[in-house]
């Protein structure tokens, strides 16, 4: 019953990716049709690297940080693509085609790869201590030895600035603002040591000063324990501050890829270059924001084409609504995905 | 001689009793809004921002009568013959005040009743302050529609048939709809995406310079903030601790908060480098505040007399105001330029 994973025994070297994400599809069956949630996606995300994934609400992005985890909520399918994991002893899985509910991605889930939310209070459980939430995971993947379990997690906790650890093991959750808590989720995120961690929009929920101090915390668990993070937001802020790479998504497609510095001071698509218009600066001075007329249409029964077009001023009638553009590498590492640029289409399955 | 302010306040208070066990006494004070003062001029916005449980949508409740303050007065200027302390006026009469001023919410999910459709949301505040009913009322919510951008044609649908950023334009044309002088609006766009947030801005902007509006703007995104401010009061624990016209409290901002703040908030350009500030702990219990100077604990500038004596929001350079012992000594890093 087991999938025999593809194997591929080969050493890490530092720039190596950690995951490689090609063409992933995942699909919503719906009674109207499929809804694409996540569309062709195509990614990787080396060691120690910091990878932004950024776009609007109903974009994708969560979708595909739940795929890679396998925990996409139903009917999300995974039509297509492959999840190619490097694993820690150098094997080579593809996450895509393994049971979302096997041995395989048990194993690697929560330990290998690890992610925090967004809102920290309903990823905690109510009724059970911090302590216990934390030793849960330590006693799944790193060692059979309660005494040893909790001497990680209070270490965990201390790591990630807790007061008084060994006494806040054995608080709930509802004792902890949410600061505090989000600090606990990445306590626990960290506990296994993982090679990726995924935060899905982890600060949003948060105020301007403890969103500073958890960006700070994930950096500086970034450095010491080398992880490779993907980061998923809609502040663009954010993004700036602490990606190396960035990728844009609109409508379940990335629009967009490339370094951090090409996204913000060289973007190409229209759609990356009204996204930064519209967000207010400080000490910007406009009268008034630019902004993107329309909205983000539902990705049911749309027509094979770019799905930025409706929205677009630059579209170019008969060629933006009729075919689909390929992601194109147009520069070093800056790959685009627009007719403006490029005319190389990519075709319908 | 300039026009009056809309709106003063002065020593606004409104403390809630802790309550403890089975005979509900009353143990201790939450200062939720303690000793505010400010005012908003005519056509004016006042950003309000600070953290959460700092005090400030409970300000603009109070401000509105949707909680009664426990003390302070709030001077509302109506027109050149009237001007009413709304913290003192009975419940009867601010019924006949609502038509005056407004609020935007945060959530345009669950600020619109999802069984009442636009013409009865939208008509709701005309048919209550009896301004206009039947095919009067009709016409009057259509042409609101139109001022805020939807079509008056979707009169009698339901909310759940439109999104977020409509949504809220609803909720605009609702608080618009009495022609009110004053809106506050608290965290009107902080739920919505940023292409979204943007038109909301500036329909908002629009809609100030075409009928004079005056808006007490409740948020905590400092960027919103800037964009849309004249002036900007900050928020700590129940307090002001600094208030100023806007890029005088983004460039050159008096109060170690102020500065706290600005330097938490992500630029979004990778090019600018700059110092985040991680203050320590977190913010202070308004049940059990720190003595002295409520920020001191987390302040990298605190010396021994900001742990005893507390300070008093006055006046550094014209127009700024800031409570810091220190505010004429401390060079304070403001927003990057």
């Amino acid at each position: 019953m087991q999938d025999a994973p593809q194997v591929n025994q080969r050493g890490l070297s530092p720039a190596e990716p950690v995951i490689e994400i090609e063409d992933l599809s995942v699909h919503f069956a719906l009674d109207e049709g499929a809804l694409k949630a996540v569309d062709g996606v195509s990614f990787a995300i080396e060691e120690r690297q910091m990878f932004g994934l950024i776009g609007e609400s109903g974009c994708g992005k969560t979708v595909t940080a739940q795929s890679l985890m396998r925990l996409a909520p139903k009917p999300g399918r995974i039509v297509q693509g492959q999840i190619n994991y490097h694993t820690e002893k150098g094997g080579l899985i593809d996450l895509a085609s393994v049971d979302p509910a096997g041995a395989e991605i048990r194993d690697i889930r929560g330990n290998e790869i690890a992610m925090i939310f967004q809102e920290p209070m309903s990823s905690l459980s109510p009724i059970h201590s911090i302590g216990n939430q934390l030793m849960e995971a330590v006693l799944l993947h790193v060692t059979n030895s309660k005494r040893e379990a909790y001497k990680i997690a209070v270490e965990m906790l201390d790591l990630v600035g807790i007061p008084n650890p060994a006494q806040r093991m054995e608080e709930y959750p509802h004792h902890f603002s949410g600061g505090m808590r989000q600090r606990v989720m990445i306590a626990m995120a960290l506990s296994c040591r993982p090679r990726l961690l995924i935060a899905d929009e982890p600060t949003t929920a948060l105020d301007v000063t403890v969103q500073a101090q958890i960006l700070d915390l994930i950096a500086q668990a970034q450095a010491q324990f080398h992880m490779a993070v993907l980061y998923i937001t809609h502040d663009l802020g954010i993004i700036a501050e602490i990606c190396d790479e960035v990728a844009v998504m609109y409508l379940g497609r990335i629009v967009e890829r490339g370094s951090v510095h090409d996204i913000f001071h060289n973007p190409l698509h229209p759609y990356t270059r009204r996204l930064l218009a519209a967000t207010p600066r400080i000490g910007q001075h406009a009268e008034r924001l630019q902004v993107i007329d329309g909205t983000v249409p539902i990705p049911v029964g749309l027509p094979h084409a770019c799905g930025f077009c409706s929205r677009c001023p630059e579209m170019i009638a008969g060629t933006c609504d009729t075919a689909l553009p390929a992601l194109v590498e147009l520069e070093e590492n800056h790959f685009v995905r627009c007719f403006l640029h490029d005319d190389r289409k990519e075709l319908a399955i | 001689m300039t026009a009056p302010p809309v709106l003063k306040v002065e020593g606004l208070k409104k403390y809630f009793p802790v309550e403890k066990g089975f005979l509900r006494r009353v143990v201790g004070q939450v200062k939720a809004v303690d000793d505010v003062s400010l005012t908003i001029g005519a056509g004016e916005t006042l950003g309000l921002v600070g953290e959460s449980g700092s005090g400030k949508t409970t300000i603009g409740r109070c401000i509105l009568r949707a909680l009664d303050p426990t003390a302070g007065s709030i001077q509302f200027h109506i027109d050149d013959e009237k001007t009413v302390d709304m913290a003192t006026i009975s419940k009867r009469e601010m019924r006949e005040l609502r038509r005056y001023a407004n609020m935007i919410f945060q959530d345009p999910y669950y600020s619109l009743d999802p069984r009442w459709t636009i013409l009865d949301i939208v008509g709701e505040p005309l048919r209550l302050s009896k301004l206009a009913e039947g095919a009067e009322l009709e016409d009057r919510v259509a042409s609101l529609m139109d001022v805020v951008g939807l079509e008056a044609k979707h009169l009698r649908r339901y909310p759940h048939a439109f999104s977020g950023g409509q949504r809220q334009r609803i909720g605009v044309a609702r608080a618009l709809a009495t022609n009110p002088r004053l809106i506050i609006a608290d965290e009107p766009v902080s739920a919505l995406d940023v292409s979204t947030q943007a038109q909301i801005l500036n329909l908002l902007n629009d809609l100030q310079s075409e009928f004079g509006l005056s808006y007490l703007f409740i948020a905590h995104d400092l960027s919103v903030v800037e964009h849309i401010s004249d002036r900007v009061a900050v928020m700590y624990v129940g307090k002001l601790v600094e208030v100023a016209p806007k890029d005088q409290l983004f460039f050159f901002p008096k109060h170690p908060y102020t500065e706290a703040l600005l330097s938490a908030v992500p630029t979004p350009d990778p090019d600018v480098e700059k110092k985040r500030i991680i203050l320590p702990g977190e913010i202070a219990n308004p049940a059990d505040p720190p003595s002295g100077c409520y920020f001191h604990p987390r302040c990298q500038y605190a010396q021994d007399r900001c742990r005893e004596e507390e300070p008093a929001l006055r006046e550094i350079v014209p127009g700024q105001w800031a409570s810091c012992h220190f505010a004429e000594e401390l060079e304070l890093v403001g927003a990057p330029q």
